[in-house]
């Protein structure tokens, strides 16, 4: 391997030479075809790892993924309801009118479940090489909320509003809504990008507990320009 | 390209570049029931459809922040051939039976098939970058992943505990590395010509 070469390249990129070196470098460049083509492979190799790590990336594909979760979901939603009608209203007619009154209630109201898409957490890529977080990280995005619940638990220092916004959403799962609550509401009263989704998690927290009057509270406290607006215009309307 | 034959359709690629979620749900309630159709109609289902349009964004996204996008032709008839071809590739792929195909027969308008061309070669380099970058070794990988998501590479140094001299020369390398894997690849090869 041309070790020079590369440097060279990663120098010239980062504005790192003097006049008389750059100079020369360019004066090679157009002379030499195969030292051009090598220095636009370097070039595009940049730029794809560039995209592929940008944190906008990574939040474009999570934002994508949930909605697009979101439109296919919602034609599968009303799918299982005429399956499930079908076999319970030959099975249960005995009971019907009281079973009727029942399903419908349950059809009413919202449920947690309907809203528990967490993103996945990403805070390993600021500390690497703590492998308590990477514990957390990894048993989140698994979905083992009590195993990340213990991972947090060990982490001395929680002041980090993404990690304690990761904490609380395993919280919740596991029902542990006090603590969960008081490290939402902690994140709410600061001025973290984790402000706007704490309020939705504390509304989720209230739904999972069914405190429905506390969930619209904080419903209607989530501004029209933050991400979980219109899920949360969607609730507040199902919870009416 | 002049601006000029910037197709008004760009709102949607501005709008994934910008993980603009009201333009990606009006993508998703527009455009998407028409690619959901023909896939469940030539032997898919929905499930199948929901990967297709997901990494076909994906690809639109990627290109238009490595090189930039500019659409010359409607988003829907692009993105519709994008989704198809992708599809029939993964028919391919499942099975070596020939694959009968309800086709509308329509000609497709040559800036449709000179933006999906352009699309599509993009897509493949970027999953042969991919793969390549997989096979780096791990300290390569962490080096250069650390490089891209840390602000500056003192930083970088910090994190790994080296020094920052180490680092610069270690990034250089591990880019040099895999140019030089992508240039000696088959697929590398086939791409170029």
């Amino acid at each position: 391997m041309n070790e020079q070469l590369y440097i060279t390249f990663e120098n010239y990129f980062n504005n790192e030479m003097s006049q008389e070196e750059k100079l020369e470098f360019e004066n090679q460049l157009q002379n030499d075809i195969e030292l051009q083509e090598k220095f636009e492979l370097y070039k595009e190799t940049t730029q794809f790892l560039a995209t592929k790590f940008d944190k906008e990336t990574i939040a474009f594909k999570e934002n994508l993924k949930s909605i697009s979760r979101e439109n296919f979901a919602e034609k599968e939603v009303k799918k299982s309801k005429v399956i499930a009608f079908k076999p319970f209203y030959y099975a249960v007619a005995a009971s019907v009118v009281f079973a009727f009154g029942t399903w419908f209630m349950m059809q009413g109201n919202p449920e947690y479940g309907d809203y528990n898409q967490h993103e996945n957490a990403y805070f390993m890529e600021r500390s690497v090489g703590d492998a308590t977080l990477n514990e957390a990280q990894k048993a989140f995005n698994d979905k083992d909320y009590k195993k990340t619940v213990s991972a947090f638990e060990k982490v001395q220092n929680l002041t980090n509003p993404e990690l304690q916004y990761y904490y609380a959403i395993a919280l919740i799962e596991t029902n542990d809504y006090t603590k969960a609550e008081i490290l939402l509401n902690n994140i709410k009263s600061g001025t973290s990008v984790y402000k706007d989704k704490a309020i939705w998690y504390l509304a989720l927290s209230n739904l999972k507990q069914n405190k429905f009057d506390e969930c619209k509270t904080y419903l209607n406290q989530i501004p029209a320009d933050a991400e979980d607006y219109v899920k949360a215009q969607k609730l507040l309307k199902d919870l009416d | 390209m002049t601006d000029k034959n910037i197709h008004p359709d760009q709102l949607y690629i501005d709008g994934l570049l910008q993980n603009n979620s009201s333009i990606i749900q009006s993508i998703y309630k527009k455009f998407a029931p028409k690619v959901k159709n023909f896939i469940r109609t030539n032997s898919g289902d929905d499930d199948q459809a929901q990967d297709v349009i997901q990494e076909v964004l994906i690809t639109i996204y990627n290109q238009a922040k490595t090189n930039g996008l500019q659409l010359s032709c409607p988003f829907d008839a692009y993105f519709f051939l994008l989704c198809k071809r992708r599809w029939l590739n993964e028919l391919k792929k499942l099975s070596n039976k020939e694959v009968t195909l309800q086709d509308d027969n329509v000609s497709i308008d040559e800036s449709v098939q000179e933006m999906t061309f352009q699309t599509e070669v993009f897509d493949e380099k970027q999953s042969l970058f991919d793969e390549m970058f997989q096979k780096l070794g791990e300290k390569c990988q962490e080096v250069l992943k650390l490089s891209f998501v840390t602000k500056t590479m003192e930083e970088v140094a910090e994190k790994l505990n080296v020094t920052y001299g180490y680092v610069r020369k270690k990034k250089s390398l591990c880019t040099g590395q895999l140019t030089e894997m992508i240039q000696q690849s088959n697929r590398y090869k086939s791409l170029k010509y």
